[in-house]
């Protein structure tokens, strides 16, 4: 399976025959439904955590299911040490997006745009201000 | 009327190029009604009735005769904070004389919230009841 993200093209003023302009469309709205899951706020999804090396404060990964189809997002910390301050440390520097359209490991998929990004990384300032975030593709 | 549903399953090959744009059309307003009860869609203005300001019972999306109107029920956790629990989701096209729940294929539109002993929000389950 290859990620429904949001293209480009075809789009309407394309001479493009309508039921392909119709499929683009359609997958734009389910990355667009994706999203909005992750959000918490669309109806069905349920949430829960991943809790492996880290804590229910600061877990490994959010997960939202809905039936057999999986979201996820896999969450690296700056830090998970409260002792340390500023910098970012205790807050997320990476966050993943994948998609499971069974719930099985053989159905994931990243949830990528056209380029294949589908990571986004933090940075923060010495008084954890988010200075940037930034999507690549690891 | 009853709201119609995010449809994972449509439109499907054999529909016609009229029903499918119905059916994406539709798959719109699902989106479009989930984010307005967020306070992302623009010309919806926010107002909320019941409760208090900072902890309203109904908080309300209007634009026009269309409003998103989202009911909160609140707990007091054992730290002593003042949370959310259960959140339901409703839409009217009437100015609020009917309303109608903003649900899925399984009639879930009542989100309920599950904190732990620290007050961190570990899940949250949707239902119809």
């Amino acid at each position: 399976m290859i990620y429904p993200y949001l293209e480009q093209v075809p789009r309407p003023w394309i001479s493009n025959p309508k039921i392909q302009t119709i499929n683009s469309t359609r997958k734009d709205l389910l990355n667009l439904r994706d999203f909005l899951a992750f959000t918490g706020y669309l109806p069905g999804w349920n949430m829960s955590l991943f809790v492996n090396t880290g804590t229910e404060l600061q877990p490994d990964g959010i997960r939202f299911v809905k039936g057999k189809e999986h979201l996820f997002m896999i969450i690296t910390w700056v830090s998970r040490d409260p002792s340390l301050n500023g910098n970012g440390n205790n807050y997320p520097s990476k966050i993943a997006y994948f998609y499971r359209e069974d719930g099985t490991a053989a159905t994931e998929v990243p949830l990528t745009d056209k380029n294949g990004k589908y990571v986004v990384t933090y940075t923060y300032a010495a008084d954890d201000t988010c200075t940037a975030a930034t999507w690549g593709t690891s | 009327m009853a709201y119609t549903s995010f449809n994972n399953a449509g439109p499907l090959p054999e529909h016609t190029v009229g029903q499918m744009l119905s059916a994406i059309k539709l798959e719109v307003q699902v989106i479009r009604d989930i984010l307005a009860a967020l306070g992302y869609v623009q010309g919806f203005n926010y107002s909320h009735s019941g409760g208090t300001t900072k902890y309203p019972t109904d908080m309300l999306y209007t634009r026009g005769s269309e409003i998103i109107k989202v009911v909160n029920t609140y707990i007091t956790t054992g730290l002593g904070n003042y949370v959310p629990s259960r959140k339901k989701f409703y839409y009217s096209s009437d100015t609020g004389s009917n309303y109608y729940e903003i649900r899925d294929e399984s009639n879930n539109f009542i989100m309920d919230i599950t904190y732990n002993s620290d007050d961190t929000v570990i899940a949250t389950t949707w239902g119809a009841v």
